[in-house]
């Protein structure tokens, strides 16, 4: 079995070899997150920016939104956005929601609301008994997103206290809540963002999914088919 | 490993021309080609071209320091909680995944789209072991059903017809015929659906592997990715060695390239980034976390100046789309993991010259696999080194063809000098005599026998354009004009 | 002016097989004042045995190349693959001999195809060439010189400006024709296959004449156009522009 030492020594000595004996020593510290200096200054200034183009951002988001196949709704308030939800989820004829303890949810007070439908709405957590079962047996996840990206119309969200992965994964519709002051432009912004944030926290453990429409796939004929896997219907939600 | 069936490439690829189904599946690679084209024109086009030169250059740094990346990666990933095991090759890799299943009393895995774990075999070796590997993309499953390897790179079941699935799927997973491609999926999704809830293991690839945080990056437009991630109780990640990048931020020059060069996707559905196994406050994801990192003659391209670029690949499949050959010959005649221009060098360097040496000669050399590639890898210069490796190389490297070395050095003499050349032409203009008509030879004896089968072959001039010169030198009105 | 005298490259295949061709680029020329020498100890530019993986053959035959051209201001091949091995593929080759470095890249630098040499080096826009009769003409992109030397709006400039001819576009014209030198013996029938889709483009073009700056790639299609019978019949650039040119097809 080869240990890791045994292992990087092959590569050394590959490199010498392939290098034509050019010195090999420290990697360039321009590819280094730990000598980029910069990164919350660049976080900070990107912060202003972008909330200046936010309106902007918004009509580019309504635009990709639509090519990527979300179903998205701009709502104004809390309220609007529970009805917006409430909506949904009765004009799907659901059952049962699950859903995550993002503040953007947890504020919408969508249990009373959806109970008050005949809807059961469960927070997906690991007091759960069955969490797997319950969440692929609901007919709707709703979750909080962390950023939207305006380009390309994704939704990204780490796995948390509260937000389980799967609740956005294994019912067949998925209802993506978010507010207007997440929005960047590109993929670019949003790691900038996460760099920043991993520069100061401690802990690296993290698990990000970033969603950008319906699950498909085009693998018999080249043919799109919507809903494979995850979810084939999804809704963005979100709040000016 | 699994088969190896290189030597065949010839068969093959005519079974596959005389095939009408497999030539309309291959038809549909235009949509790929439009698809990137119209990708691009939408990210523009000068933006495009300064994200394939970042991307470029950050995989020559990366791979230039690759010992560095590769501690860092594995102490990160460690430093998450997470296992790392460098593999010297398939079998050590097996290995590994095989102790990790055994320790974990796993029945089942299910299966994200790997192109490592195909290289490994890994399918098989759990089959040996009484385990049920389960593939989870929907091409790799059909494929898995029809026990064949993967057509294409981001598209394995390319070549197969509806027709053909709906009746894999009904010999197989006793279903009813269905000539709908939705209802076909949804066929799959069912079985599958139970799969992911019973399986105690899943595996994927990793497009990228960041050495900074030690995330492993998942690009995917099902699920099954975040699917086989998140949950069962271990997860098994499988990587070959050169797909390790610096940082975080880099995703943002190489994700655009990738899904817009594969699909002409401006982004997969799903991009999953994990980090570890899950952490105490998570509340749910996998408990064990492991990260294979598979060398199996990465080293020795990377130790050749000359085929290190082939390292910088991203996978995304474009050239395969883009290549003339591939288009006509499919996936299967390269015989290995890695199909069409980037297999045609991958597979030599990895599985040694002698046992893939039809590959490096298939090819027009026409260079649409280097407009394409996003890291901008120049294929055919790869191409042209294998082939002089083949003929000339090492002992123990090369096979060259007897005949054909014969005639070279015949060539050789022949260009050596205007009286050489005038006099082969000459011989050459006697002995076609019997075998012309007209200006053109109809019929010529083997190695050129394949071309006059189909094509006509000029004859040699009774006059060559050396001898030509003479009566031409001067020119008859302009010579004056020019006051010489 | 730079470039009013060049030295003829006429490619071994042009010398043996189509020495027509290497006139007509004479024609063409010397029709637009250009001081044409044939530096007569040429033979090849070692692209056969580059391609055939024959290394160490290619090395001797592209030293040879440099010393015979050395003396070139401006060298001209009426094609674009023998080109682009000077181009592209000559310093790798050469690498060995660094005494050469200067020369090769030097060389490299002004060695042109046919079209390229006219339009960007002379400044062509036309040359004055007219057809007798009204041919539409179909214009293929060889690989080499699209994607090696860029090579594509020059040739169709020089083509339009032609009195009585008509440019139409292929269909994928950007495509390979499927020759690749020792490919197209080795692989026969993908090299026939990947023609065959071509030739469906020349045939519904409606081309009389299938043009093209390669003389080894129309001798690849020619030759399958010819046992097919298909009404376009395949002329090199030269002869095509050298046609219309009062004094007909001879320089």
């Amino acid at each position: 079995m080869a240990s890791k030492e045994a292992f990087l020594a092959t590569v050394r000595v590959a490199l010498a070899k392939g290098n034509d004996g050019a010195e090999v020593t420290h990697a360039d510290a321009s590819l280094n997150l730990a000598d980029d200096q910069d990164i919350a200054q660049k976080a900070k200034a990107l912060r202003e920016s972008l909330a200046q183009r936010r309106d902007s951002l918004l009509e580019q988001l309504h635009r990709s939104a639509l090519l990527q196949e979300w179903k998205i709704v701009f709502v104004s308030s809390d309220a609007e956005a529970r009805e917006a939800i409430v909506d949904i989820a009765t004009g799907l004829a659901a059952n049962t929601v699950v859903r995550t303890s993002h503040l953007a949810v947890e504020r919408l007070g969508l249990d009373e609301a959806l109970e008050s439908k005949s809807i059961h709405s469960v927070l997906l957590n690991s007091h759960n008994a069955d969490m797997q079962g319950t969440a692929a047996g609901a007919d709707i996840g709703i979750t909080g997103m962390d950023y939207l990206i305006a380009e390309t119309a994704s939704a990204s969200l780490v796995a948390r206290e509260g937000a389980a992965r799967i609740t956005s994964l294994l019912p067949p519709v998925h209802i993506a809540v978010a507010q207007a002051d997440q929005m960047v432009e590109t993929m670019e912004d949003l790691l900038i963002f996460r760099e920043a944030e991993l520069a100061e926290e401690s802990d690296l453990n993290w698990y990000m999914n970033l969603i950008s429409g319906p699950s498909k796939t085009a693998d018999i004929e080249q043919t799109i088919v919507i809903g494979v896997h995850g979810p084939g219907e999804v809704h963005l939600v979100v709040i000016r | 490993m699994p088969s190896i069936r290189t030597k065949e490439f010839t068969p093959r690829a005519s079974e596959a021309i005389n095939n009408p189904t497999i030539q309309e599946s291959l038809d549909r690679l235009a949509n790929f080609r439009q698809g990137r084209a119209d990708a691009i024109a939408e990210f523009g086009q000068e933006r495009w071209d300064e994200h394939s030169k970042r991307a470029r250059e950050i995989k020559e740094k990366t791979l230039d320091h690759l010992d560095h990346y590769l501690d860092l990666l594995s102490t990160n990933v460690e430093r998450a909680g997470g296992k790392v095991f460098f593999a010297h090759d398939t079998q050590e890799a097996n290995e590994y995944v095989a102790g990790v299943a055994r320790a974990n009393g796993v029945k089942t895995v299910i299966k994200s789209k790997s192109m490592v774990s195909e290289e490994m075999g890994i399918s098989d070796y759990l089959v040996g072991m009484g385990i049920e590997p389960v593939e989870t993309d929907l091409g790799e499953y059909i494929i898995q059903l029809a026990k064949e390897a993967p057509y294409h790179i981001i598209a394995p079941a390319l070549h197969k017809s509806k027709e053909e699935v709906s009746e894999l799927f009904q010999r197989v997973l006793g279903s009813p015929a269905e000539s709908d491609i939705t209802a076909l999926a949804g066929i799959a999704r069912k079985v599958l659906r139970e799969k992911f809830l019973q399986a105690d293991m899943g595996m994927t690839g990793a497009n990228f592997g960041v050495a900074e945080t030690g995330t492993i990056v998942m690009v995917t437009n099902e699920g099954n990715g975040r699917m086989s991630s998140s949950l069962p109780r271990v997860h098994v990640a499988t990587m070959g060695m050169e797909r390790v990048i610096p940082r975080l931020s880099d995703l943002s020059t190489f994700l655009p390239l990738l899904t817009r060069s594969a699909t002409g996707q401006r982004i997969t559905s799903y991009v999953a980034f994990a980090t570890g196994p899950k952490r105490r406050n998570e509340e749910d994801g996998p408990e064990e976390f492991h990260l294979v990192i598979l060398d199996n003659g990465r080293s020795k391209m990377l130790a050749d100046p000359q085929l290190r670029e082939a390292l910088y690949c991203i996978r995304c499949g474009a050239c395969l789309n883009a290549c003339p050959v591939y288009s006509k010959v499919g996936g299967h005649a390269y015989g290995w993991v890695y199909p069409g221009p980037i297999g045609a060098v991958v597979t030599p360097s990895i599985l040694g010259i002698p046992i893939a040496k039809d590959l490096p000669f298939a090819s027009t050399l026409c260079g649409a696999c280097r407009e394409v590639c996003p890291i901008n890898i120049d294929i055919p210069r790869m191409l042209l080194k294998l082939r002089s490796d083949a003929t000339e190389g090492p002992a123990g490297t090369k096979k060259p063809d007897r005949i054909e070395s014969m005639m070279m050095r015949g060539w050789r003499m022949t260009v050596s000098g205007p009286r050489m050349f005038g006099l082969a032409g000459k011989i050459a203009s006697i002995l076609q005599w019997p075998l012309s008509r007209n200006k053109f030879l109809r019929r010529l004896p083997p190695p050129l026998s394949g071309w006059t089968k189909s094509r006509d072959f000029p004859k040699v001039a009774a006059k060559p354009f050396h001898a030509r010169w003479s009566t031409m030198a001067i020119p008859p009105e302009k010579g004056d004009k020019d006051g010489k | 002016m730079p470039g009013k005298k060049a030295s003829l490259f006429v490619t071994c295949s042009v010398d043996q097989f189509y020495p027509e061709i290497g006139e007509a680029t004479v024609k063409l020329l010397r029709h637009l004042d250009v001081e044409v020498d044939f530096p007569g100890e040429q033979t090849c530019c070692g692209q056969v045995a580059l391609n055939g993986g024959y290394h160490s053959h290619a090395v001797a035959v592209a030293r040879r190349f440099v010393e015979v051209f050395r003396g070139s201001e401006v060298i001209v091949a009426p094609s674009g693959s023998c080109v682009t091995t000077v181009f592209t593929h000559y310093p790798e080759l050469l690498r060995e001999f660094p005494e050469l470095k200067d020369d090769v890249e030097s060389l490299r630098n002004r060695t042109f195809e046919l079209s390229q040499y006219l339009v960007d080096i002379m400044g062509v826009e036309d040359i004055g060439s007219s057809l007798p009769q009204p041919t539409r003409v179909a214009y293929h992109d060889c690989c080499h010189a699209l994607r090696d030397l860029g090579v594509a709006r020059q040739p169709r400039q020089l083509l339009q400006a032609v009195d009585g001819l008509e440019l139409v576009e292929l269909t994928d014209s950007t495509n390979c024709c499927g020759f690749g030198g020792t490919f197209s013996v080795k692989y026969p029938e993908i090299s026939m296959a990947i023609l065959n889709e071509k030739l469906g483009h020349v045939e519904s073009s409606g081309a009389d004449v299938l043009t093209a700056v390669d003389a080894s790639c129309l001798m690849h299609m020619g030759g399958a156009m010819r046992r097919q019978s298909m009404k376009a019949r395949p002329m090199h650039i030269a002869e095509l522009l050298a046609s219309g040119l009062p004094g007909g097809t001879n320089a």
